[in-house]
């Protein structure tokens, strides 16, 4: 009845080590693992960046590839553009985004598109912390999305619920993000990723060769293959899914008229994010050019229009009276708007257009 | 708080700290019974409130029972320990039960629905706590005079979900007497729990995705599917349990703790009765000293023998669940033991070699699994009629879980043979250890899927 310990056996297996054994096999492992698979990957990775580049909107969160494209984007084009689907181009087909439009005024491949759908000015901190290190030095223009202050949630700095684009890139711990609900395991997840690439690498693999699914799903419904041999590491992260541009505007879309209650610069959870955008930006050396984006006045209520407009002109005064140059984009004909801030291909055309001449100004060519 | 989570880690590691502190102090067994009630209240702050009334009640009736041995505390106790476990597990099911056999001879009576919330871990506690006033009853335990000590066993956090169902006379004398905490307790400590979490979330939850594909659906898949998933099974539930028993058993290590193996290469035993010498020990040795000896045990005719042998595996059934399911599961592990009690005796048997006795048990198991594992009677049946018929259909397994299981399992072979000498060779445990390390790195992202045995 009575079990003497000595007799314990630690394991019926043998799986037993003694501490440096254990702790050899464990840095030894874990070395591999963590840091000398994306080490080589990072060096292995080739990204082709082909004619009218976007970043595509299935990879929207893989930002491992994000990485490596803006790496790649830095030796091709001259001027980047970062933003959120404005600047990506939410209605247009890849010859029909700013930059496209601003490629082709140019006569070259000059303007590179580095926007990604939904990345709100938190979200984007992480970004350009973690994922964008290889934009040093570059001229930079930097999208300011105002839709992103006009309510409390969208600010995500109201409490409630929302649906969060990109919550892997939101900061875990900082609990003044009361609509963020993610789980202690979420968070923990969300932050080991951005301490180690191998966990980006995962995700990486996951969303680009294994159908958006983890391993053990993605070896069920495919059963015979060789997970191995899907890995490619040549990529390109071009957007294949917008074919045409679409031609419905907001009002044919049946968006009704809004009453946005617009946050107070001084309250908002996302300027302050934007200003921390544009400080590691400057700090990284490079030269910022802030564009200040329209918002429909076409779907707004008198009221909600005045304080969009205060509240752009007030973003614009602030960054000039930091020594930022920032660029009020103008506001478009209503059938030129998709929705509250995406223009239609003539929209762009029109912005491009704008920005040429600002640009020409600018640099003292007119 | 599932050992393989975030959570887990956050707990373990200042507890870790904050014992390896107090380890020689009066603070010891304060700090593990808090830590204890904490771990369990992360799944609901009820929970401790069951945990704490049992833990009085039987500490109070052991009292008792050092001064006297009187039946009536140990019966008292029993009606505690399983009038909880009924209220909890079993009324519902009857409930139901009996509203069938009402509607049956039109009665008309509308019996109310239960649907209680099971405490985690009840059928474990319960059964701790029981083999002590048990233990106490019969003359083979000392009485715990130390309340803080006796709850520290009872709610010993590493076993309190799904075990080990640890003795009393095996956890209380380490709980008082300080067992010294080493390195090599931590290497050791750290390796069990690494191969309990290579089993869990990659081989377990990798064979899981399958399983659950066809046995949630058993009548869309073929034959080979079937059977299949059902082999698949088998391995899940050994993976999938004795990877928590390991994690158990190798948080305790690192506690300084040295708790009983619970499972022994089960799928290398050669009868069904070896089997339950291999599997879920701790559960096998429980029902052992408190429901077949009682009855008998061996000590009899073969017919009261062959009784006992099934009347065990039927209880052993209704532990694991309030269905039909697992009592017919418990049946036929009953049947396998009686056949296998009168096969160990025959000489003819004894020449059948080992590997071929193996693979016959294997088989029988994965049988009663199909039982095990199917919601309902109806799907068991499916399962069974569909691999019997062998209805079309491609099996579509895929190929790396099994070239695991294939390893894993060529792996328990060798070592359960001469070439054990080799695997034991440093290089080798090592190689293993670091294969088993990479491959949770690379597949356990993310891994939050609950323990089977955790429903029960």
């Amino acid at each position: 009845m009575k079990t003497r310990l000595k007799d314990i056996p630690a394991n019926t297996n043998g799986l037993h080590l003694g501490v440096r054994e254990l702790l050899f096999v464990l840095i030894v492992a874990v070395a591999l693992v963590w840091g000398g698979l994306p080490f080589w990957h990072r060096h292995a990775l080739k990204v082709t960046l082909d004619k009218d580049f976007r970043f595509s909107y299935a990879l929207r969160d893989d930002y491992l590839l994000y990485r490596a494209t803006v790496k790649q984007a830095c030796q091709e084009f001259d001027t980047l553009f970062l933003g959120d689907s404005v600047i990506w181009g939410m209605y247009v087909r890849n010859d029909s985004t700013l930059t496209a439009c601003l490629n082709r005024a140019a006569g070259e491949e000059k303007y590179g598109n580095l926007a990604i759908d939904g990345l709100h000015p938190v979200a984007m901190e992480t970004l350009l912390r973690n994922y964008a290190g290889d934009l040093r030095g570059k001229k930079v223009y930097l999208y300011l999305n105002p839709l992103w202050l006009n309510t409390p949630l969208y600010d995500l700095s109201g409490e409630g619920e929302t649906s969060i684009n990109h919550p892997r890139l939101l900061p875990q711990f900082d609990f003044s993000l009361k609509c963020y609900h993610g789980t202690l395991q979420e968070r923990c997840n969300a932050q080991r990723e951005r301490l180690l690439d191998f966990y980006a690498l995962l995700h990486h693999w996951r969303v680009c060769f294994f159908d958006n699914r983890d391993f053990k799903s993605w070896i069920a419904k495919h059963p015979g293959e060789n997970p191995l041999s899907l890995l490619r590491m040549e990529i390109s992260p071009l957007e294949e899914g917008h074919s045409s541009n679409s031609t419905v505007d907001w009002y044919e879309s049946g968006i009704a008229e809004q009453d946005w209650p617009w946050m107070a610069l001084e309250d908002s959870r996302q300027w302050r994010a934007f200003l921390q955008c544009l400080r590691i930006l400057q700090k990284r050396g490079n030269d910022v050019t802030v564009l200040v984006g329209s918002i429909n006045p076409h779907m707004q209520t008198a009221e909600s229009l005045a304080k969009c407009r205060a509240l752009r002109e007030e973003m614009q005064g602030r960054l000039t009276k930091d020594g930022v140059s920032a660029i009020l984009l103008p506001e478009l004909p209503s059938e030129e708007y998709g929705d509250a801030s995406h223009p239609l291909a003539a929209g762009y055309r029109r912005l491009a257009d704008f920005l040429v001449v600002k640009v020409a100004c600018s640099d003292g060519v007119l | 708080m599932l050992f393989q989570t975030w959570n887990f880690l956050f707990f373990l590691l200042p507890l870790l700290a904050v014992y390896f502190c107090v380890r020689r102090t009066f603070l010891r067994l304060p700090v593990l019974l808090v830590a204890s009630y904490l771990f369990y209240a992360f799944f609901d702050w009820r929970f401790p409130i069951f945990l704490l009334g049992i833990t009085t009640a039987d500490y109070w009736i052991g009292r008792g029972l050092e001064r006297k041995r009187r039946g009536w505390l140990l019966a008292l106790s029993l009606t505690l320990n399983i009038g909880l476990l009924c209220a909890f597990k079993y009324l519902g099911f009857l409930l139901e039960n009996l509203q069938w056999v009402l509607d049956a001879c039109h009665v008309e009576a509308e019996l109310p629905e239960v649907e209680w919330l099971l405490p985690v871990g009840l059928s474990f506690f319960t059964f701790k706590s029981m083999s002590y006033t048990c233990d106490l009853y019969l003359g083979r335990g000392r009485c715990e005079r130390n309340f803080l000590a006796y709850a520290a066993y009872v709610a010993f956090f590493p076993q309190l979900v799904a075990g080990p169902i640890e003795r009393a006379s095996t956890l209380l004398p380490q709980l008082h007497h300080r067992m010294p905490l080493n390195g090599d307790d931590l290497a050791q400590g750290a390796s069990v729990f690494l191969s309990g979490l290579f089993k869990k979330i990659v081989m377990a939850d990798m064979l899981a995705v399958y399983v659950d594909r066809v046995f949630d659906d058993p009548t869309s898949y073929g034959g080979a599917a079937l059977l299949m998933a059902s082999y698949a099974f088998s391995w899940q539930i050994y993976f999938d349990f004795s990877g928590y028993s390991d994690m158990a058993r190798g948080v305790a290590r690192l506690l300084g703790f040295r708790t009983p193996l619970n499972f022994d290469n089960p799928y290398a035993a050669d009868s069904v009765r070896d089997f339950w010498r291999r599997w879920h020990i701790s559960l096998s040795n429980w029902f052992r000293d408190y429901v077949y000896i009682p009855m008998g045990g061996s000590r009899c005719i073969k017919v009261r023998v062959w009784w006992n042998l099934l009347v065990t595996m039927l209880v052993s059934g209704l532990w694991h669940g309030a269905a039909w399911t697992f009592l017919v599961w418990g049946g036929l592990n009953g049947l396998g033991c009686v056949v296998s009690s009168l096969f160990d005796r025959s000489n003819w048997y004894k020449k059948i070699p080992a590997l071929v006795k193996q693979l016959v048990v294997f088989q029988f198991m994965t049988l009663t699994w199909i039982f095990f594992r199917a919601h309902t009677f109806e799907d068991a049946f499916d399962v069974l009629k569909g691999i019997i018929h062998w209805e079309e259909g491609e099996a579509l397994f895929p190929w790396i879980p099994a070239a695991l299981v294939l390893v894993v399992w060529g792996y328990g072979l060798l070592w359960s043979s001469r070439f054990r000498g080799f695997l034991e060779r440093r290089p080798c445990r090592m190689a293993a250890v670091a294969l088993a390390v990479i491959l949770i790195l690379l597949l356990g992202a993310g891994a939050n899927s609950q323990f089977i045995y955790q429903q029960f």
